[in-house]
């Protein structure tokens, strides 16, 4: 093992060793990234160790990281839809919606769950901002199910989770990134799109598939509403009334990003201010209820962002001590035939997916894997896709699953890390079944992109 | 004796696939590797692996790398002389410039602006005209500008704002998606072989030419001045030829892919519609008062233009009386003997 | 009550599960209302955000400026706010291990971990972001967009103010672990506190 393979995995560890222990992610990241960074400096300035590694550019560069998080518009509909959530929550309009929503299903156990699917496979559609989905779908829906006597990590599993197709069913930064990065006319950004769609809505389909049986067979883990009245028409009448409002917003909101009416910042703010129309109406739009939502919304967006800050830290330090190097080694010269390249691609993609977010893992790998693999005559699409489901993946992956800090940003005091992880591990089951079902049936991926744009 | 031993980290501002605009880099990387034996590494990263892409000058300006790759009217921010080194409107076709770059006094001039800078700036690719961007419409008036929400780079920029667009400068790859959403209204980027890259012909079917807003477009490898100085005279002559041996390369390359991605969206069923005259020089009229602007402005962008205008006048009377006229170029034309 | 409200109440207070000193509820006294005020300014990049709407919507007309504006309030606000969440102890962590340890044990690691490693990126990165915005400032740097913004000097020292008070909010978190291992800085029980505890 050389020297960078050793640094690259010792970091690894004594980062996940701290977050063990009990220090905040966000510091985590920081201070490891700092310790390895002295490190590095150290072997090669006292002990001339054969590394690319420069202080000046890994810790002297990351005030320009840092203020390219800071200076992204892409970004400012984050706290704006987060202030919606907290605004809705607040007002208990959310609780209203999701209540009556169940009612429409009727004695359907689980129901509340497959509320939060549908809900969030349009909020996938909509946008591709996986922080603000995760946190939305938490605040709007975790209360209501632990009353309705939800199991904790079942409803911590399904919010956290379904927020994640955000980044996979169109529109979607990563695949326009990874368009971009692999650079071929044959995987535009507009057939990846296409090409996502049909995996993105089957995987929400098997989300609600699995909650549909799982509790059929566990009966306590997601029990039908108690108070259930039949639904007649004045129930009808009533639920209809109730979810109205809410219901026009957020179509509304969607709807204008879907259709291209607006910028996912234009939809978000007036989502925000919406929301804050709809809590007038309910006369719960007091200066005390506003001041707390905007306070709210800085202490949530300020961790998510703190992570983003510290990661930015690590990677700086993971690359400059040669990460990538150590990586395109262990990919290069595989003695496999296409099926095994492809195969060993991805399962690379979904280790470094426990670690690294998917925009490192983006720029590392593709680059480097995308002619190789071309070369074989693969289906640029379908490994592009096969490609996002695993980068989706690596959301929920643990120690460094984003959605998993954001959910665990926004869960009721009761809920831990550990309800989060048994929550969330058949949702990635449900991932890497998917990720087979595209593999085997490339059409999944392909077909559509081909009636769209015709063929390659 | 042997040579010194050069590891360079080198952070570009596009993807190294982009023809002319970043391949010159990969093979400036590759050739140097091989014409020193291995001794000199110049190492390219992806832009936003090490850094942002528009914080290039600023990163080598302060020594955290030894040198960058980019497209130096990104810093017109800072420095507004910029964008005329990197694709100028009504500008020099490419053989002009590389004569008032390297004989003409330009390379002198770029070098004095980058030197507050404590940069050394190497002219490292070049390529022909961009295209003028692709529109919902046709382009048949100017007065369609007014109230579009553009992506437009460079002083070109300026020139729509004038004629009444919002412009703005999304980077390269959110434009799809900003195209797509009707977040904007119409964008340029580059070249066709790259702009083909960017498939935008699937959602716009207007491509407009010719590229007045930038006859001509250059990368330049970004050098510390602190970095270039320590280097031994050998090492600094191998880098400065491999520059040049890049222009030519991303200059020859570029002149063989545009032309065929300009034919393969015509087979699309790309509009590629040529701008009439009146159109032109409407453009040139404006962007006339917008450099004037400037350079009532700064010192530095008002040298600049009269070095390139004053060449201009010198080198359009050779080129108008010593080249044949355009239309002998007319692939119609070609080999008949009318 | 809603969801989200973690050990700290509503954010009225430091977190309870450290005991406090009089320096340490100082700081986090200042960083909770400094906190607070820069909350505000999520308002006004949605009234920033809502001009242009209407701006390009009924007027037709976007702005770019406007825009450039709303991302410029929204950094300001999310970096202003930043020890605001250290003080509320609102970062997230992972607790799989952490909750089998006593209250001694969890304060060592984080005093150590603070002061080995966290304060000297942070003050490395401070250093690294002040020269930063006053680069931008002596090349008045403006935006790349003809009609954008100009002073992005200002955004830029933005950054490194809240990552000062990031720096203060993790000093006052140290202290308050070396209160509670050590004994000093004294204990300090603020009024509240000792309203809520009646039987200490
Ligand atoms: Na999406
Ligand atoms: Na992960």
């Amino acid at each position: 093992m050389g020297l960078e393979e050793i640094l690259v995995l010792a970091m690894f560890a004594s980062f996940m060793s701290l977050l063990l222990l009990g220090f905040p992610v966000a510091w985590a990241l920081a201070g490891i990234g700092f310790a390895f960074a002295v490190l590095g400096h150290v072997l090669v300035e006292f002990f001339d160790a054969d590394l690319w590694f420069s202080w000046g550019g890994t810790i002297g560069v990351l005030d320009r990281r840092i203020y390219g998080i800071v200076a992204n518009e892409l970004m400012v509909a984050l706290p704006l839809f987060i202030f919606m959530g907290i605004m809705l929550d607040r007002s208990g309009i959310a609780e209203r919606l999701m209540n009556s929503l169940v009612k429409v299903l009727g004695g359907l156990r689980g129901g509340y769950a497959v509320t939060v699917v549908i809900v969030g496979v349009l909020l996938a559609a909509s946008t591709g901002i996986v922080g603000a989905s995760v946190v939305l779908l938490g605040m709007l829906s975790l209360g209501p199910m632990m009353r309705a006597q939800y199991n904790k990590s079942l409803a911590v599993g399904t919010a956290c989770s379904v927020g994640t197709l955000g980044i996979l069913v169109p529109p979607s930064i990563m695949l326009v990134l990874m368009a971009d990065r692999l650079g071929t006319s044959e995987a535009s950004v507009g057939r990846l799109f296409m090409g996502a769609l049909i995996p993105g809505i089957m995987l929400g389909l098997m989300y609600i598939a699995y909650i549909v049986i799982a509790a059929y067979i566990k009966k306590d883990l997601a029990p039908a509403p108690k108070d259930r009245e039949p639904l007649n028409a004045r129930a009808f009448v009533q639920v209809f009334w109730a979810v109205l409002p809410p219901m026009a917003l957020i179509l509304a909101v969607l709807g204008s990003i879907f259709t291209g009416f607006a910028t996912t910042t234009e939809a978000s703010a007036v989502g925000a201010l919406g929301a804050m129309l709809l809590a007038l109406l309910n006369r719960r739009l007091t200066l005390t209820a506003l001041r707390k939502a905007l306070y709210q919304t800085s202490r949530t967006t300020a961790f998510i962002f703190a992570i983003f800050i510290g990661a930015t830290i690590f990677a700086a330090v993971l690359r400059g001590l040669g990460g990538d190097d150590v990586v395109r080694f262990a990919l290069t010269g595989l003695p496999f035939g296409e099926t095994g390249i492809v195969l060993t691609v991805l399962a690379v993609v979904f280790l470094l997916g426990f670690f690294l977010d998917w925009v490192e893992i983006t720029l590392i790998i593709l680059p480097l894997v995308a002619p190789v693999v071309f070369s074989l005559g693969v289906d640029p699409v379908w490994f592009a896709i096969l490609f996002a489901i695993c980068l989706q993946t690596s959301f929920l992956t643990p120690p460094v699953g984003f959605a998993l800090f954001y959910i665990k940003g926004v869960c009721p005091p009761g809920v831990t890390t550990r309800d989060i992880y048994i929550g969330v591990a058949p949702f990635v089951a449900i991932q890497l079944l998917g990720l087979l079902l595209v593999f085997w049936f490339s059409g999944l991926a392909t077909w559509l992109p081909g009636e769209v744009y015709g063929g390659r | 004796q042997a040579q010194e031993r050069v590891r360079w980290q080198v952070p570009i501002a596009f993807p190294s696939h982009l023809v002319g605009l970043s391949t010159p880099v990969r093979y400036l990387s590759e050739s140097l590797d091989e014409v020193s034996g291995g001794n000199i590494n110049l190492r390219y990263y992806e832009p936003g692996e090490l850094i942002p892409p528009f914080e290039i000058l600023d990163a080598v300006s302060e020594g955290r790398y030894d040198a960058g790759f980019t497209w130096v009217g990104y810093d017109q921010g800072s420095i507004p002389s910029l964008p005329l080194f990197a694709g100028a409107p009504f500008g020099m076709e490419p053989p002009a410039y590389l004569a008032w770059h390297y004989f003409g006094g330009g390379r002198e001039l770029l070098e004095e602006i980058y030197a507050d800078y404590d940069v050394h700036p190497l002219l490292c690719s070049m390529i022909g005209p961009e295209a003028a961007g692709w529109f919902a419409e046709p382009l048949e008036d100017l007065d369609q500008i007014d109230g579009l929400r553009i992506r437009f780079a460079g002083i070109g920029g300026q020139v729509m704002e004038r004629l009444g667009a919002s412009v703005t400068m999304i980077p390269g790859g959110e434009l799809y998606q900003a195209m797509e959403r009707g977040t904007i209204d119409a964008m340029e980027f580059s070249a066709p072989a790259v702009d083909r890259i960017l498939g935008m012909q699937e959602i716009v079917q207007n491509y407009v030419l010719p590229g007045w807003h930038q006859t001509f477009t250059t990368a330049h490898l970004l050098v510390n001045k602190d970095s270039w100085e320590s280097l031994e005279p050998q090492t600094r002559a191998q880098i400065d030829m491999g520059c040049r041996a890049a222009t030519l390369y991303g200059y020859s390359e570029s002149e063989m892919e545009n032309p065929k991605a300009l034919q393969d969206f015509e087979d699309e069923g790309v509009n590629a519609q040529v701008l009439p005259d009146d159109i032109l020089h409407e453009l040139r009229r404006v962007t006339n008062e917008v450099q004037d602007e400037i350079a009532a402005e700064d010192e530095m962008f008002g040298r600049v233009l009269e070095s390139q205008q004053d060449f201009m006048r010198l080198h359009g009377n050779w080129h108008v009386k010593g080249h044949l006229p355009r239309s002998y170029y007319a692939p119609e034309e070609i080999g008949s003997n009318d | 009550m809603s969801v989200r409200e973690q050990g700290s109440g509503d954010g009225e207070h430091a977190s309870l599960d450290l005991p406090t000193n009089r320096i340490s509820h100082l700081l986090d006294s200042v960083i909770l209302q400094l906190g607070k005020a820069a909350s505000w300014l999520w308002l006004a990049t949605l009234t920033v955000v809502l001009t242009n709407v209407v701006n390009r919507f009924i007027l037709g007309r976007g702005s770019i400026a406007l825009e450039e504006l709303s991302w410029h309030f929204f950094g300001a606000a999310m970096v202003l706010t930043l020890a605001y969440a250290v003080v509320t102890n609102d970062h997230v962590r992972v607790d799989v291990i952490r909750e089998k340890f006593t209250l001694r044990t969890q304060a060592w690691i984080e005093l150590l971990a603070i002061v080995i490693l966290l304060l000297p990126i942070l003050y490395i990165v401070l250093v690294e972001l002040y020269q930063y915005g006053y680069r931008s400032f002596e090349r008045g740097e403006r935006s790349q967009a003809p009609s954008g913004l100009p002073y992005r000097f200002i955004i830029k020292t933005v950054i490194p103010i809240g990552l000062s008070l990031v720096a203060i909010a993790i000093v006052s978190r140290a202290l308050r672990c070396s209160t509670l291992l050590f004994g000093y800085p004294r204990r300090f029980l603020s009024p509240a506190e000792r309203n809520q505890r009646p039987s200490d």
